[in-house]
This record gives structure tokens, sequence and C-alpha cells, in this order.
């Protein structure tokens, strides 16, 4: 073989023994000098630990909110502001409300899918056996955040373990038009269903507008209206042991004859076949002066009709004889079991619920969402509007499915077969209540295995 | 005819190289079925096996430990009202629109038999329904059935024909028709297409040799058209009653089930109780009421199929 011999600069400097020399040296420098710190969890002053987090993928189930801004807050904001910085390859999959749960049983069924994913209801009782404790991330975060409320703390812990971290509340408020009130010879929104009773049927017959309340099968309107109303006259699903079927009662009774005559009188019977995007679009069409639903509603006219907007006024449900009881709708972060390396998802999950952060998300979603602790109603509330002041109570009087008795799974099957919500419309539809409340107990009977 | 094959000799001691035994007609037709046979193995065989042994457990979204429990979940779910409401819808639905996509089928089959202008886009156009995908087109349905924007309702309400419009979707009977009609719109054009394929294999000098016999039309085509295409017909009636009866996306879109129940089928109703509630094995066991119906009709057309080959 030829030996090629070193005649210029440039050979001299890039020859073979001078690169390993250069290599050697450089790689001496860089094992004496500083290590280049790796990006851990440790910022937030997260309970999880020092994690580490660059290079390392999460994949975020979340819901699709009813307020856009919201969801650009998790791709935009929660991207830029942790993923980026920390390293992490963060996938943000958002689907609506009602296919959420078809996605979250595929995924624990197969063993394999979203390292982060968003329950609703009480679905941590459901899946309680797949889902990892995430006690240590939710003591820090209720700490932090002034103590969780009951409801939140009822829907995440499964028997003394917390299978998920409260992640808020979306309370549901009756959007009014106030001229329409006032057309009905009333002057302010009533306090009692009795009352509301009147005064809506006042305004049907004045104004040509019902109240529109869903009763389809569908995740939110629905059942955060049945079950408050039939908490508020004293009926159940179950006694307060969760033990014995309490439905076929003297108080549902008195539930279903209230709201029979407040359906008739007061809603329309295409309520029935409403999920929970018909009444949203009743209400922009001004088809509807009232309705029950979260603020999405109130906000998108803000932005879009601001007559309407200014004509809108919000009200918690009204009491029944046994109080004002309210069902806002809950989720929570729950990391799955087969999540090899929680790390990332536990430190995502941190960061996400730590008060700065969500007070970031709450002030983007103008209070959309509620805080699942209490600092949400205090330092942490986003809006200066006094038309949200009634969303301060919503944690305070939220029960939960299954209320009085505890959470279980059965009440989570319960609720997901629409068990009541059908309860209060066949009632709607004529059929009796006694026929209507040994129907459920029926169903619920074997729900419950009782 | 006997089936030609070259096969070598081969010597004692000496195995047949791959070439050879694919020369054998015996070997290769199994190796030509092996591909089709593993992907139904793997995509409805094994899914059908696992529903059969999820029906007689326990399995819930929430149970690690599984414990076999017989046809408790077959017997339980016949004390369920909604259950039994099901089944009846089930049947109402399947029914009614399969007696109406024939007739539909067979009448727009005959009307595209004809000669006009255009024929070849309006038998184009005859498919649309039947290619969209089922759950776009439901949407449109949606829509169209919309409690507040119908656009039934408006014409309804603005041509005067009632003062309000009909509560499509939210009252149980409307909205059981509501679904029919959907579905009926979108199977009609199977039945149409497969029936015109039909009538095109229709002998004319037949029919010609009956005109001059004195045959009216409505003779001509009860005597000797409808015997002739009734082969096409039986199996798309078969074909259509299993699609129908295990219908899912129309319904889940169009309206869940509700309301109360009144249009749940036996797929949406397994679905909701399988995924929604968590209920694995009680959703299969719904499921699986559909396969004795499904078997029956197998079975008529595999029996009617060896018949007509015979």
């Amino acid at each position: 073989m030829e030996r090629r011999e070193i005649t210029t600069s440039t050979d001299r400097l890039f020859s073979r023994r001078r690169f390993i020399y250069y290599t050697a040296a450089l790689a001496a420098a860089a094992a004496c000098g500083p290590a280049p710190a790796p990006a851990t969890g440790s910022a937030t002053g997260s309970p999880v630990g020092a994690v580490q987090l660059r290079g390392t993928k999460v994949n975020l189930l979340h819901w699709t909110s009813f307020v856009p801004d919201e969801d650009k807050w998790f791709k935009e904001t929660l991207v830029n502001d942790w993923a980026k910085p920390n390293g992490v390859d963060l996938t943000v999959e958002l689907v609506s409300a009602n296919e959420a749960q078809p996605k979250i049983v595929a995924a624990l069924q197969a063993g394999g899918g979203p390292d982060v994913m968003l329950l609703q209801w009480t679905w941590a009782h459901l899946y309680a056996d797949k889902l990892s404790d995430v006690g240590v991330i939710a003591e820090k975060v209720g700490s932090d955040g002034g103590g969780f409320y009951d409801a939140m703390k009822q829907n995440s812990q499964v028997q003394g373990v917390w299978r998920a971290v409260p992640f808020g509340l979306l309370g549901n408020a009756i959007h009014w038009r106030e001229s329409v009130l006032k057309q009905a010879g009333a002057d302010k929104f009533p306090a009692t269903w009795s009352d509301l009773t009147k005064v809506a049927a006042d305004a049907k017959s004045k104004s040509k507008l019902f109240l529109g309340q869903a009763l389809g099968h569908s995740f939110g309107d629905p059942p955060t209206f049945v079950q408050p109303f039939l908490w508020s006259y004293g009926g159940s699903e179950t006694d307060e042991t969760g033990k014995k079927i309490a439905v076929n009662s003297a108080a549902t009774k008195d539930a279903l004859v209230a709201f029979k005559e407040f359906f008739d009188k007061s809603a329309d019977p295409q309520c029935l076949s409403w999920d929970d995007s018909s009444n949203n679009r009743a209400y922009a069409a001004k088809q509807i002066w009232a309705t029950l639903n979260g603020a999405s509603i109130y906000l998108t006219a803000l932005k879009a009709d601001p007559d309407l907007a200014k004509d809108t006024q919000l009200a918690l449900l009204p009491a029944g004889p046994k109080g004002q009881v309210l069902l806002g709708v809950p989720f929570q972060y729950a990391i799955p079991k087969y999540v090899k390396d929680p790390g990332p998802a536990r430190e995502l999950v941190s960061y996400i619920m730590s008060p700065k952060t969500y007070g970031g998300f709450m002030k983007a979603g103008s209070g959309y969402t509620l805080a699942p602790y209490k600092k949400g109603e205090g330092d942490l509330w986003p809006s200066t509007d006094p038309k949200f002041d009634p969303f301060k109570k919503v944690g305070t009087l939220t029960k939960w499915y299954g209320y009085p008795a505890p959470p279980s799974q059965a009440a989570a099957e319960s609720g997901s077969k629409y068990i009541l919500v059908d309860m209060f419309a066949k009632v709607a539809q004529g059929e009796t209540p006694e026929s209507a409340m040994s129907w459920a107990e029926g169903e619920l009977k074997k729900v419950y295995k009782l | 005819m006997r089936a030609e094959t070259h096969e070598r000799p081969v010597t004692a001691g000496q195995l047949p190289s791959i070439g050879e035994l694919l020369d054998r007609q015996g070997v290769l037709a199994y190796v030509l079925l092996l591909p089709g046979v593993l992907i139904l193995a793997a995509f409805i065989g094994w899914p059908f096996i696992t529903s059969l042994w999820l029906a007689v457990t326990d399995q819930s979204v929430s149970t690690s430990v599984v414990r076999f429990v017989g046809l408790d979940n077959f017997t339980d779910e016949l004390r369920s009202q909604i259950f039994l409401q099901t089944v009846r819808n089930t049947f109402v639905y399947t029914g009614v629109t399969v007696v109406f996509k024939l007739a539909l089928g067979i009448g727009l089959a005959v009307l595209m038999n004809q000669s006009f202008r255009l024929k070849n886009i309006a038998r184009a156009a005859l498919l649309l329904p039947w290619i969209v995908p089922t759950a776009l087109s439901a949407i449109a349905w949606l829509w169209l059935f919309d409690a507040t924007f119908s656009v039934f309702n408006w014409v309804i309400v603005r041509s005067g024909l009632a003062d309000r419009g009909i509560n499509w979707l939210g009252e149980g009977a409307w909205a059981m028709t509501s679904i029919i009609i959907a579905n009926v719109w979108r199977g009609t054009p199977f039945f149409a297409i497969s029936i015109l394929a039909g009538l095109q294999t229709v002998d004319r000098e037949l029919l010609d040799a009956a005109a001059v016999d004195g045959a009216s039309p409505w003779q001509r085509f009860w005597r000797i058209t409808i015997p002739l295409i009734r082969p096409v017909v039986l199996i798309v009636l078969l074909f259509s009653t299993v699609w129908t009866i295990s219908d899912f996306q129309l319904v889940y879109v169009l309206t869940r089930g509700g309301p109360a129940n009144s249009t749940h089928l036996l797929g949406t109703l397994a679905y909701d109780v399988a995924v929604r509630a968590g209920q694995l094995s009680q959703g299969a066991a719904i499921s699986l009421y559909m396969f004795p119906v499904l078997i029956v009709c197998v079975v008529a057309l595999l029996v009617y199929m060896r018949r007509s080959s015979i």
C-alpha cells in the first residue's frame, strides 16, 4: 500500500493522529468541566422529587373544552412553558367529553395509551384497580390550594387511596335572560323550584320562549339537572350506606311530580333529544330564554353577541324542600398503572395543578373550569365580572354520583347508564312517576347487585 | 375435467423442493387460502372467541381477578327492561327497514333498467348514500332532524302543514321513525344496484315472447322477472338483515339510544354497557344475543347458495 505523505499545513492539522489527540483533549476537558444539568421536575416544588424529564415523552388525554381558550392553553401555553423548557415531547390529545370514556376504557384494557388521562365524574372508582396511587401529588396540591372541596376528594379517593388528582369542576348555572324574566313579571330569579315553575310558565306564555333543559344521553347538562332536582326533594338512588336501593320512595315521587309540572309548563318535549351542545345553540339563536349550562354560553355570547350577553344573567339551581344541592362536573387526572415511567406524567400533573400555574389556566379560560381547591374562589378567582360570582359557591354545594352514599363503582356505572336521567325523561314523556320509579329501581338493583 | 398436475416422481429418501410442492394443486390451494384464513382468524375468529369467553365471566374494566359465571350474564339481561326494550327495538328497526329497502330497491332498480338520457350518471348518483361514510351521513341527518334547526320542521311550519314541527329525535316513536328513515336512505342503493345487476341478466327474449303471448307488463314482471332475479333478491335480503340487525353508527350518532332507551339496538346497548359502564362481560353477552339470529341468516344463505349451485 502506498504511504501518503503529510505535506500541507491542513494535512498536518487534520492528520489521523492529531485528530485523536484533539478529541481526547476535548473529552478530558468536558469530563473535568461542569456537567450540564439534566432537566428535572424539581423547579415547581414538585412532590415527585427529581425526575429526569429531558428526552421523555408524555401523552395527555384531555377533553375538548366548550371554551376554546382552555384548549389553546393546553396546546400552546403548557407546551411552551413546561414541555419545551424541560425537553419533554408532550402530546395533548383533545377528545369530546362524550368520547373520552371509550378511549380510556380501550387504553386501560389494552394496557397502553395515554400517560395521563382526564377522568370525569366518579370514574376513578370505576377504574381504581388500573390506576396508580397518586397520593403524594394529591396531598401536596390540596395543601397548596387551601384544601380540596369534599366532592372532589370523594370522587378521587377510593377506599382512602388517591387514584386521581382532582383537576377541576364545571359549574353549571342557569343562564337566563333578564328581559324575558321582566316580561314574565318577576324582578329576580326564583330561589325555589316551585317558584321557578310559576315564573317559567309565565315566561313561556308571554314570550313564547321556553326553558330548555337537555334530557338526552349526554355527559353534563342532563345529570347536573336531574340529580340535584332529586336530591333537593330528598330523593336518592340508595340510602346513605349505598347498600339499599332507595329510589322508589315518597321523596322521589314528590320530585318527579314537581318535575313533571315544571317540564310541562315551562320546557318543551324537544329537550328529550338534547345533548350538551343543543342548548348552547338554542340559547345563542334566542330560541329559549333559560337553560342550565356551564359558563360557556355566556362567555361565547360576550364575543359573538354582546347584546345577548348583556341580557344574560347567571343563577345556581333553585332549592327544593330539602335545600339547595348542586352537581358540578368534576374532572380528575389519573396515571394508569401501565405507564412504565410515571415520573414525567406525575411531574406534568404537579405542574398543572400548582396554584400558580392553575391561576394562569383559570385566567385563560375566564373561569369556565373552576379550581378543585378553595384558593380557586379566593386568590385565584379570575373574573372581575360580578355575573360570575354565583360560581364561587359551586365547589361547596356540589355533591357526587351516588350521593348521599359515598361514590362507588355501582354509582359510576349507574351514571354511565343514565338511569336517573332516563327516569326523569320517562316522566317527561308521560309515564307515571310510579312506573318510572319502579323501572329505575329494577335497573339500579341490577347495577348495585342488590 | 380432470385437473392437470405436473408432479415429478420423487425418489425414496428425497424431499420435494418448495417449487415442486407448490406445483401440487392440493398444496397450492391451502397456501393461497392461508393469508385469508389467518386474517379472518385474527380479526374475526379471535375477537369472537374472546367475546364468548368474556360473556361467561364477570370481567369488568375495574376487575383484576376474573371468575367464571356460566350463563349468569345472559340470564341477568333477561331481567333488564332496557334489554327487553332493546330487543324489541332491534327487531322493529330491522324488520321495517329491510321491507322498505327491498320495495324501494326493486322500484329503483326497475327504473334504472330503463333507457333514458344520463342513465349512467343517475346510476352513479344512486350509489352515493351507500358510499358516503355512515358517520358522516348520520351527522347530516342529525342536522336535518335537529330539535331546533330541523330543515324538515322549517318546511312543515313554513308551508302551513302544522303550527309546530315534529319532535324528531325527542319522542320515542318519532325517534325510531327517524333512524328508520336514515337507514332506508342509506341502505336502498345496495338493494337497487344489486337487483339492477340481476335485472340485466334477464333474457329479453323471454319477456318479448311473453308480450307476444299477451302477458301484461305486470304479469311479465311478476311471473318472469321476479322468479329470475329471486336468487339475487334473497342474497341481498339476507346480507341486509345481517348488517341492519348489527347496526351501530347511525343510531349512535343520531340518538345514542335515547330518548329514554327508545332507540337502543343491541349494538348500541352492548357498547354502552361494556364501554361506558365498564361491564365488559355483560356487554359481550348482550352482543352475543344477536348471534342466534345472525347464524340463522347465514345458514339460510349458505343452504340457498348450495341448492342454487346444484
